[in-house]
């Protein structure tokens, strides 16, 4: 299924517009004409949602997710019907080094947001769908996977924490008020425009585009469940469009390939499609503390209810992700 | 099982002292030696805090949870031995009409705490902080009572934030190394609490006023109660866990033996006032999400030592009089 006409001369807040995954959910908005609306709170010219015109095509607002106040008056100002919430702080290093930053955007972010909804509900104008970006993280470590959408939240570190609170919160909003909330529970997201240099795909891409051997500081062994962005942005889209059915508010969706893969072959196959034949430099040192080893999630729900499916395999997905690399960083 | 520590000496910081359970515990460690801090607040003129002259024992701290600044100098300036923290918007049915002041108090206000304490270097392993999560972390559960091991499943805001709390609390411990321990309580029940939405306190003032107590369900949700001073005691066992080291972290329950209908908790309070009123059932839909909560306390029992003291009977007897007394 794809999302069709639904968001054609609507007005849509993207709260992270300006990172990773929200440029890719913010230009697909934009290519089936919406009004984007991206509040913005430090400006990063080099991200591709500057470096490549998308930003310029949005209405940029300075706000920080910290501050109801303004969430609210951009909310009714441009008469906003559709709200993306995925600004976040997203690395799992930071929120361990760092975690009352992470609190304050990942959490106090998502009470702050939803409230300015349903603050705006009340003033007549209720927000038509509100999505709020949780994480595959939120489950925590569990032994039993890949985990279904009614699985425990049993988050330990920092990051996980953060969202599964944001979790529980965004639920709240939905059981107690009723409100058009659904949740996202993505796995790991790769694609072009991830500048996060700490994770692996943006990492190897970046040392394959520099003819440098990618470095695996594990022995390759965790596996992982992907998910390409561009398969990102239209989960996100289709789970929006859920709420347009008042039975699906106030649930949660996996999204990912479903499919685990070692950090050993997503280098090996990430080499593959640069046509490097470098080999992999690897550390052999174990999985980074407050890491979850495997994580696998379950995305039958959202591929059963919704229609959403992975629409790249996996090489597809490295191959423009690759492409993204070699032409923004030599 | 090691018996509670003696606070004698040391500078225990309450937040929500002022408050009922709060005022219990800041007596207790009064009657140990500790000097006790509490935050500046206006305490209710008929608060026990106030009425017992616990004020006037307690060192006021200009001190707001939800300024960071003012959470680290009272720590770093005060030589903070050990924290417990109370404070919480607790009316349930308060925090879902106006869920942004409940999530900024409970939430926020228990992150601004930690990292404080993180960044005070209150890491150091006879330093410890007790964070109070509630019972209504399980939300609905498939079996009772419920182990510290069940699933959160929060749903109203309320107990979505004290989920919050709990897990933000937990991942101090496994993350940054401190000396942080959850406590899980189910409905504390005691003279001095003056939220008079809950069924004891409703049913005691309206016992005092010579009224009928007034029943808003139909008398059958059960809930497991607590004497406010067995709170007290499992709050002090709690923290003394923590002088070791492989407790920190934990959740621990405490809750009475066996849950109680609305419906007797109130007959036995009518016969601890010595009145022989009928309560006035509504049978109404209860505003809570379970009609039973029960908490699985054989954690603290066997690894603390715990153990409710007060049987329902002469614990509402006592609660009663202190309502018949402080209104």
């Amino acid at each position: 299924m794809q999302a069709g006409a639904t968001f054609q001369d609507t007005t849509v807040l993207v709260t992270g517009g300006q990172g990773f995954i929200g440029s890719w959910l913010a230009e697909r908005l934009l290519g089936m004409g919406a009004r984007v609306v991206v509040p913005i709170r430090d400006v990063h010219p080099e991200k591709r949602f500057h470096a490549e015109g998308i930003g310029e095509r949005c209405i940029l607002e300075p706000a920080d997710v910290r501050d109801y106040d303004a969430l609210l008056r951009i909310l009714t100002k441009h008469e906003v019907q559709t709200v993306f919430h995925l600004a976040a702080q997203p690395i799992v290093g930071i929120a361990n080094r760092s975690p009352l930053s992470t609190w304050e955007s990942n959490v106090a972010g998502a009470y702050s947001l939803l409230e300015a909804c349903r603050t705006k509900g009340t003033l007549g104008a209720p927000i038509e769908r509100i999505v709020v970006a949780s994480s595959d993280h939120a489950y925590g470590p569990h032994a039993d996977s890949p985990l279904r959408e009614d699985s425990p939240l049993e988050p330990r570190y920092p990051y996980d924490v953060s969202k599964g609170c944001a979790d529980m919160i965004a639920a709240s909003y939905a059981s107690r008020y009723g409100m058009p909330v659904a949740i996202t529970r993505l796995a790991n997201v790769f694609g072009g425009g991830d500048r996060n240099w700490s994770r692996i795909v943006p990492d190897t891409a970046r040392s394959l585009a520099r003819g440098q051997r990618p470095v695996i500081r594990s022995d390759g062994s965790p596996q992982r469940d992907y998910l390409y962005v561009e398969d990102a942005a239209e989960a996100y889209l289709s789970v929006a469009e859920s709420l347009d059915r008042s039975e699906l508010h106030g649930r949660a969706w996996n999204a990912s390939l479903g499919r685990p893969v070692s950090v050993l072959e997503l280098v090996r196959r990430l080499i593959a499609v640069s046509g490097s034949d470098v080999e992999p430099d690897i550390q052999g040192e174990g999985t980074p503390h407050a890491e979850a080893d495997s994580l696998l999630i379950d995305s039958g729900a959202i591929r059963d209810e919704l229609g959403w499916a992975p629409r790249w395999s996996l090489d597809e997905a490295l191959t423009r992700t690759y492409a993204w690399y070699g032409r923004n960083v030599g | 099982m090691s018996a509670p520590a003696s606070h004698a000496d040391r500078s225990v910081l309450v937040t929500g002292g002022q408050g009922f359970i709060g005022s219990w515990l800041v007596e207790r460690l009064l009657e140990e030696g500790a000097r006790v801090l509490v935050p500046q607040r206006p305490a209710p003129e008929r608060s026990r805090f106030r009425l017992l002259g616990l004020e006037s024992r307690c060192e006021a701290m200009s001190l707001d949870l939800l300024d960071f600044a003012s959470l680290l100098r009272v720590l770093e300036e005060h030589q903070v031995d050990a924290v417990f923290h109370l404070a919480a918007h607790t009316v349930v049915g308060q925090a879902d009409r106006s869920p942004l002041p409940a999530f900024e108090t409970n939430i926020r206000g228990t992150y601004n705490l930690l990292e404080a304490c993180r960044m005070a270097r209150l890491k150091r392993a006879d330093r410890h902080v007790v964070i109070a999560s509630s019972a209504h972390v399980y939300g609905k559960q498939g079996g009772l009572p419920c182990p510290e091991t069940s699933p959160l499943r929060p749903v109203g805001p309320y107990d979505v934030s004290k989920a919050c709390v709990d897990m933000i609390a937990r991942c101090y411990a496994v993350t940054h190394d401190m000396p942080v321990a959850v406590t899980r309580m189910s409905n504390v029940y005691g003279g001095g609490d003056l939220n008079f939405s809950r069924l004891v306190p409703a049913s005691a003032r309206a016992l005092v006023a010579g009224d009928a107590p007034v029943i808003h369900s139909d008398g059958t949700p059960e809930r497991d109660y607590l004497y406010v001073e067995d709170a007290v005691d499992a709050y002090l066992a709690v923290e003394g866990s923590l002088r070791e080291r492989d407790l920190w972290g934990r959740a621990w329950n405490a809750g009475g033996a066996t849950p109680i209908a609305a419906g007797e908790v109130v007959r036995t309070l009518i016969e601890a006032a010595g009145t022989d009123l009928e309560p006035e059932i509504e049978g109404g839909e209860s505003s809570d999400v379970v009609d039973s909560r029960w908490v699985d306390s054989a954690e603290i029992r066997t690894l603390l030592g715990w153990e409710p003291r007060w049987p329902l009977e002469s614990a509402l007897q006592k609660t009663y009089a202190w309502y018949a007394e402080g209104l």
